[in-house]
């Protein structure tokens, strides 16, 4: 009871302008408050951030005279923190984090699909020299080629587009990749990103 | 509210927070400013 009041006394001369008693204030609690989190992270380091931030909420709550004095100073910063930590958990929960350790790299079951910079300048060489084999083909093989690979039409809006039946679409996409592979076997050309 | 924390709480030996981080939270106080007028407040960290 002596503590409380001795608590309320300093928040009111804190509020007053009075720096001194907030030093006193945390420096009386430092350690129940700072157990009190550890024993629920069980980290030193989040202690000190969720330390931190409790008593940043308590500093801007006092200064802006949000703060109803009722005797509960501790009981209050405790729930600011116990609340805290409960936001530490949930953001965990939401993004849990992994760490590796020397027997075990996670990155060695999982990986980036993208490809590094070596492959893609290759994947966009192939994409370039395959560009220029397609113009070789019959320009009726090669429209139905570009719009089913590069535009994803259907056969059906390529025999609309085209006025020809799908069927005729469906022939010339076939004569279409047997005569691109002619062209690459004739020239002997590699096209290969492995 | 405060029954949920006792008393004799599990408290550790030694288990304080770094002096930098109160000697932060110190700093703050005294840069924080709160000024209302007219019915809005106005929040500044002065340097």
């Amino acid at each position: 009871m002596e503590l409380q009041n001795d608590d309320s006394i300093l928040v009111q001369e804190y509020i007053g302008g009075n720096e001194r008693a907030l030093e006193t204030l945390i420096n009386r609690h430092n350690q129940r408050v700072t157990s009190f989190i550890y024993s629920k992270v069980l980290d030193r380091d989040i202690t000190e951030d969720i330390f931190q931030d409790t008593f940043i909420k308590v500093i801007n709550t006092l200064k802006r005279g949000n703060y109803s004095e009722e005797g509960k100073f501790l009981p209050w910063v405790m729930r600011i923190a116990h609340n805290l930590i409960i936001d530490h958990f949930r953001k965990n929960k939401r993004m849990p984090k992994f760490e590796g350790s020397d027997d075990f790299n996670i990155f060695s079951v999982i990986g980036d699909d993208k490809p590094n910079a070596e492959r893609q300048m290759i994947k966009d060489q192939i994409d370039s020299d395959l560009g220029v084999l397609i113009e070789e083909l019959p320009d009726d093989q090669r429209d139905v080629l570009i719009m089913r690979i590069y535009k994803d039409m259907s056969f059906k809006e390529i025999s609309e587009a085209t006025g020809v039946s799908i069927n005729t679409a469906l022939g010339r996409m076939r004569y279409a990749l047997i005569n691109l592979r002619k062209i690459i076997q004739k020239n002997k050309i590699v096209l290969t990103n492995y | 509210m405060e029954k949920i924390y006792s008393e004799q709480a599990n408290t550790c030996e030694g288990c304080t927070v770094n002096k930098e981080t109160i000697d932060f939270l110190l700093q703050y106080s005294k840069t924080l400013h709160v000024l209302g007028y007219k019915g809005f407040t106005f929040e500044s960290n002065l340097n």
